[in-house]
């Protein structure tokens, strides 16, 4: 064999522009071909390249090419390697092209498919490469100026498994993995049906990523479907490590707080927002599904509803809805009565109030603020601190500290009791995207009642209203179906009806598409 | 004077916010008109702050409208 | 940015601008002043006021059907021809300066005197036109949506402020009914109906954002009778549970009202939700009127966009609320004896005139054309 050293491969400073590398065509003599791709690679050990040799002549009678790791070694002995060595048997030195040798191509080709099952041709390096670094392996055949691609894909992966973010009591557990084709997968068991159509996109310059497009024709209004195309296809970027990169780049919300994208990791909540009428945006990579487009009720609800029974899902949401404002004002609330307002108050409790704040040196606001950031800084470090502490620590630090800091007179412990309701209530959200912009607006809602008490909590509330209402996500409004008000939409908005009281014909406005299909419950 | 500061202040901010969009979409007469106002309102909400009286409004309407004045 | 002419409103949400916008700042001064003439008859003169202010209704929905999809103003500046167009933009543009004084003074004087009274009434009008702005840049859709949002918890807290002071309801503050003759329920009925019915003339600015396929006036009239209704309900409460006297002392009856609430002895002194409900509507009324304003001068200077005029328009505004209203005794004499008769003629008279226009203008096309 006179392959190069691996030291002699990389003495090229300047890397290769792929860009141009569209328009090189395969050579016909493998040497050069596997010369220059070897070169590209640096010579990278996990590049593995096999030559078939001429008896005779110091050239190459078929090479094969794989990525060890993203290909089947295996099957690159049992398939291709054999196949091959049969079909060059015989041929002692380079043959010219002809009529023979035309056949004897057409019949490899023929062999290879029956034992692989996918072989695709390629003429020029950009897709061979496309092809090698996803885990095809790459046959030369000398004097062609095409190479095949055998689809031998295999890696290893994570198991579909139980999701750690989205957990639920009762409802299928799987979750996305890491690798797109399991991950559609998953969807395309849910919905068998032909009309859920699957487009796959690269996008990343470096990273290459797979990203697929999923809807069904008929209930997706196709404008929404060409936007995200379109959006999708725009996408100049280096890498795609995650959904989250695509989120940013395609999103209408790009300077509010809120998400207008959703995004989930159970293939159920896929299914149920593609039966009705959304777009699903699968990236190799990560388990994270977008969904586009999405109202804010989305993130208030959880697939949980529709499996439980109807009165106890309908309580649940509206307890959600009750949580967010106790997350969302209560600090706020706390602050504004105990400065402005406190002839609201029951006396007694107006009494014991005054009483605890007596030795407390800061005004309210400041001992909200202190005990926020304190529980914020809590909650982080609970989320990175390995297992074995993780729990003792967050046990000391609610309780001990602010135990103690109500004892130092730091702190009132009314606001103890307020800051870790309202903490716990932001629990209570099934979509962590919804749960940080709360987080961050209990901030600015608290100083707002400290300068203008209600008074300022209303105006700060109206703010936010118009700022949601004013919001789109993919041409639809961000906070149907309550502005503008579908009727039909709400039976399943803020509580969910029974199935059998729900109305027969859907609104059309939301994914009706061509309208051929109707959602039948 | 620490009021008419602000009042500069916030004027300047307001301009800040709005004329660059203008001047970059060429839209003059928005501009002039944008001026003009601001102006206008820096002048009076300065005055205010220099505690120069200025006219009630609501005078001059009970002067126009009140019969038995 | 984007200027508004695509922007549409549903009918069901212009209905609601109205409603609310017509209750606006009548829910907490007007009770005092309709007292003041009528005492015990106070809800009768509501209810002439209702029925002068559907009459008031026709007017504009007449003048809405004219106008085609277009606004007020550029209506004007469109069909009466420059001299006339202009003149006529700018009296009106007078009536929404004005008005929004009125708003703003009034919201300024009850904060200071009953929510807030440490904090400094610039710092209040301040904030409060920030979030005007702040609305109003976010354009019509926005504003139009939030209001159908927020109209179900403004008619519950209603219905809560209702339901919790029947039981302190006595019918004999009712009585004698119409002691003092027509004259007292006259007088009585004017303040009402130019505040809550005149001052509507700001929907008209709002014609072209309107998503309808049939004439408006449906949406205009229903508007009217309900808040105007609402209005009869809120005074006729005062009237029920305060008495007259009661009434006419205070300056914000309503106020008082909520005060009154007690459930169990344990939920008391729930102004909270007066607050709540009269936030909602002053701000609306303000922001149509603030956005019949900026809008106006937009179109009469045929400008392309409006949005820069806000935050000037805003300081103006500040400015001459506060250079208004130095004593709230002077500015409620003036609101009550001087400034109806403004609004009559500005609100009335003027639109009158302007139909009366329009009319002939058209059959003068019609004519000549």
């Amino acid at each position: 064999m006179h392959r190069k050293s691996p030291a002699q491969y990389r003495q090229f400073d300047d890397p290769p522009i792929l860009e141009e590398y569209a328009s090189i065509p395969i050579d016909t003599m493998i040497g050069r071909n596997t010369d220059r791709i070897l070169s590209d690679f640096g010579g990278s050990d996990d590049v593995v390249m096999r030559e078939i040799r001429y008896e005779e002549a110091d050239a190459a009678a078929a090479a094969i090419l794989y990525i060890d790791g993203l290909s089947n070694a295996a099957a690159v002995n049992h398939y291709i390697f054999d196949v091959l060595d049969r079909s060059l048997n015989g041929n002692s030195q380079p043959q010219q092209e002809d009529a023979a040798d035309v056949n004897r191509k057409a019949a490899l080709a023929k062999e290879l498919l029956f034992g692989i099952g996918s072989i695709k041709t390629v003429s020029e390096m950009a897709s061979l490469y496309q092809n090698l670094l996803s885990g095809d392996a790459i046959i030369f055949l000398d004097g062609s100026d095409q190479a095949y691609c055998a689809d031998i894909r295999q890696w290893e992966g994570r198991a579909v498994t139980e999701s750690t973010n989205q957990t639920s009591v009762r409802g299928p557990r799987e979750s996305f993995t890491e690798t797109l084709r399991t991950s559609t997968a998953l969807i395309r068991r849910k919905i068998k049906d032909p009309r859920l159509w699957l487009e796959t996109l690269s996008i990343g310059r470096l990273t290459k990523t797979d990203v697929a497009l999923m809807y069904i024709n008929g209930l997706a209004k196709p404008s929404v479907v060409e936007e995200a195309r379109s959006r999708l296809r725009a996408i100049d970027i280096d890498s795609v490590l995650d959904s989250g990169y695509i989120e940013e780049l395609i999103e209408d919300g790009k300077y509010s707080l809120f998400p207008t994208v959703y995004n989930t990791e159970l293939p159920d909540a896929v299914a149920a927002q593609l039966l009705e009428g959304k777009v699903a945006i699968v990236v190799d990579g990560t388990p994270n599904v977008l969904i586009v487009p999405t109202q804010l009720i989305a993130f208030f609800q959880s697939t949980e509803d529709y499996y439980q029974r109807a009165y106890y899902a309908s309580a649940l949401r509206l307890l959600r809805f009750c949580s967010v404002f106790i997350s969302l004002l209560l600090p706020s609330l706390y602050i504004a009565i105990t400065t402005f307002h406190r002839d609201m108050l029951p006396a007694s409790l107006l009494f014991s109030l005054a009483a605890q704040r007596e030795g407390v040196p800061f005004p309210a606001f400041v001992e909200a603020l202190v005990m926020e950031m304190t529980f914020e800084i809590l909650r982080e470090a609970g989320l990175r601190m390995p297992r074995a502490i993780g729990q003792a620590v967050s046990v000391v630090g609610t309780l001990v500290i602010g135990q103690a800091a109500v004892e130092a007179g730091i702190v009132s412990a009314a606001m103890v009791i307020v800051v870790s309701v309202t903490a716990i209530s932001t629990f209570t959200l099934p979509a962590y995207a919804m749960s940080i912009p709360i987080r961050v607006l209990r901030f600015a809602f608290m100083a707002v009642a400290a300068s203008f008490g209600l008074f300022g909590i209303i105006m700060g509330l109206f703010v936010l209203l118009l700022h949601l209402c004013a919001q789109r996500s993919f041409g639809e409004a961000y906070m149907e179906p309550l502005a503008p008000y579908r009727s039909t939409e709400m039976e399943d908005a803020l509580i969910r009806l029974p199935r059998w009281m729900k109305s027969k014909k859907p609104d059309t406005s939301i994914g009706a598409g061509r309208g051929r299909i109707r959602k039948r419950w | 004077m620490p009021s008419l500061i602000a009042v500069l202040a916030f004027a300047a901010g307001a301009f800040w916010l709005e004329a660059p969009g203008l001047i970059r979409r060429k839209l003059t007469k928005e501009l002039v008109v944008f001026i003009l106002f601001l102006l206008a309102g820096t002048a009076f909400y300065a005055a205010l702050v220099l505690e120069v009286r200025l006219p009630n409004l609501f005078q001059i309407i009970k002067l126009v409208y009140r019969i038995d004045a | 940015m984007k200027e508004y002419t695509n922007a549409k409103m549903s009918v069901r949400q212009f209905t609601i601008l109205i409603i609310l916008a017509s209750i606006g700042d009548s829910i907490l001064i007007l009770p005092t002043i309709t007292a003041a003439s009528a005492k015990q008859d106070a809800w009768l003169s509501m209810v002439l006021a209702l029925l002068l202010g559907m009459a008031a209704g026709g007017l504009f929905a007449a003048i809405a059907n004219r106008l085609r999809g277009e606004s007020l103003i550029s209506a004007a500046q469109q069909r009466l021809g420059i001299w006339a167009g202009s003149t006529v933009s700018i009296l009106f543009i007078i009536e929404f300066f004005m008005c929004g004084l009125t708003l703003m003074s009034e919201m300024g004087q009850f904060m200071t005197t009953q929510l807030m009274p440490e904090t400094p009434v610039n710092a209040i009008l301040l904030f409060f036109l920030s979030v005007i702005i702040i609305a109003y840049r976010y354009g019509v859709e926005a504003f139009a949506r939030m209001s159908e949002l927020l109209f179900p918890v403004f008619m519950s807290l209603l219905a809560v402020l209702v339901v919790f002071l029947m039981p302190q309801a006595e019918i004999e503050n009712l009585q004698p009914i119409a002691a003092g003759g027509l004259g007292p329920i006259m007088r009585g009925a004017f303040p009402p109906f130019a505040a809550g019915f005149m001052e509507m003339v700001v929907l008209l600015m709002l014609v072209p954002h309107v998503a309808a396929k049939t004439k408006l006036t449906r949406p205009i009239i229903s508007g009217f009778a309900i808040g105007g209704f609402l209005l009869l309900v809120i005074v006729a409460l005062c009237v029920l549970v305060l008495g007259p006297n009661l009434m006419e002392t205070k300056y914000y009856p309503t106020f008082v009202l909520a005060q009154k609430i007690s459930i169990g002895n344990f939920l008391e002194r729930l102004e909270a939700i007066l607050a709540f409900l009269w936030v909602i509507t002053v701000f609306f009324k303000m922001l149509l009127v603030y956005y019949s304003l900026t809008s106006g001068i937009a179109q009469l200077l045929r400008l392309k966009e409006s949005r820069m005029l806000t935050i000037p328009l805003g300081m103006l505004l500040l400015v001459f609320t506060i250079a208004g209203t130095p004593n709230i005794a002077v500015y409620n004499e003036i609101i009550v004896r001087d400034y109806p008769w403004f609004d009559l003629s500005f609100c009335i008279a003027l639109p009158a005139l302007f139909l009366v226009a329009l009319h002939l203008t058209r059959k003068r096309k019609v004519k000549g054309g």
